[in-house]
């Protein structure tokens, strides 16, 4: 299946909006209404997104994040709790038609995954696919991606940090030490690593290595978010990531 | 009327992932029940009507009328686990005896 992709250029989203414009575009592709659709985009707040199916309650500390006006967000998708830090990672979106990607789950990862390693490698950093989910380098956590899929359309989403707060996010995660450990690590900021510590690059030109190498080798167009999937992302903000039902209750 | 006694059982899987089960008991009949964990699954939605299926099913008879309900429940769906295996599942359901 050969089609256009769509590229949308970064932007600063709210953490709601962030989220939610994933869900329309994934909407609009499953209705015909646009192709595949790639988007880089960041924070304009401090946010913790945590799982679909994770118990907010055992992954963050809710305190300390209302302490800090940190805001809680449940993802459609699975996979772990995330801190979402405005200047310190860039996130990226692949939104398609399933037939695009692998119809496994873990190549389709892999595929998505090798995208950002070949951006990483065009700025001196080695870094290695680790199934399921995650871009090592040295063997530390560089990125965490999540995939879901829905009415024929595939949403890969993930960072890839380009510096950690790690004061940040010692005090509003609460990470699964037995599984630190079991990988050698004693504590969170060991087990994650960022880009600043392999290499001088900005974030800005860590932006446009992604964008190069996630665009290689597709026909591709500048675009925008069409008016109806902005409302339908608004309405979905609303509707989910800015609910408590959604994001506090399993 | 309050609430029943609450049960937790959970696992790490051979990827890495974690898996827990969350039973409410109540006269001795599972009242609630959740599945939950850093996993994925697809279709997404079928995670909780896999716990649901757990409702109604007597504390005594997880590991047999449990575990037939759950399997039924995956198999309705086909439904697929990835980082976390049906028999992670499973055997949360012993654990939570």
């Amino acid at each position: 299946m050969k089609q256009r992709w769509r590229f949308l250029g970064f932007q600063m989203a709210e953490p709601a909006l962030a989220l939610a414009v994933d869900d329309a575009i994934a909407e609009a592709i499953s209705m015909g209404e646009i192709g595949p659709t790639i988007r880089f985009y960041g924070w304009q707040q401090p946010a913790v997104s945590i799982g679909r199916y994770q118990e907010v309650g055992r992954v963050v500390d809710r305190t300390e994040c209302q302490r800090r006006g940190v805001s809680v967000l449940r993802r459609r998708t699975g996979g772990g709790a995330v801190l979402h830090a405005p200047t310190g990672e860039i996130t990226y979106s692949v939104i398609a038609p399933e037939g695009m990607l692998p119809h496994d789950i873990i190549l389709s990862y892999q595929e998505i995954c090798g995208w950002m390693i070949s951006g990483l490698r065009s700025l001196n950093v080695e870094a290695a696919f680790r199934p399921i989910n995650d871009v090592v380098v040295a063997g530390r956590k560089i990125s965490g991606s999540a995939q879901g899929r829905r009415q024929g359309v595939l949403l890969q989403h993930g960072t890839i940090l380009h510096s950690i707060d790690d004061e940040m996010m010692e005090a509003v995660l609460r990470p699964d030490l037995q599984k630190l450990q079991a990988r050698g690590f004693s504590h969170l900021g060991e087990y994650i690593t960022s880009l600043e510590q392999h290499s001088p690059a900005g974030r800005q030109e860590l932006l446009l290595a992604l964008a190069e190498a996630f665009l290689r080798g597709k026909e591709w167009y500048r675009g925008e978010l069409t008016q109806d999937e902005a409302a339908r992302a608004e309405s979905i903000s609303q509707e989910r990531y800015l609910s408590d039902a959604w994001n506090l209750q399993l | 009327m309050g609430r029943g006694a609450l049960m937790r059982a959970s696992r790490r899987s051979a990827s890495g992932k974690e898996v827990a089960l969350t039973l409410e008991e109540k006269d001795g009949l599972v009242a609630k029940a959740a599945l939950s964990g850093d996993f994925f699954a697809y279709p997404e939605e079928a995670v909780a009507s896999l716990a649901r299926s757990l409702i109604g099913i007597p504390m005594m008879a997880l590991s047999t009328e449990g575990k037939e309900a759950v399997r039924a429940s995956a198999e309705e769906v086909d439904l697929l686990f990835v980082g976390i295996t049906l028999e992670d599942v499973l055997a949360l359901l012993e654990d939570a005896k």
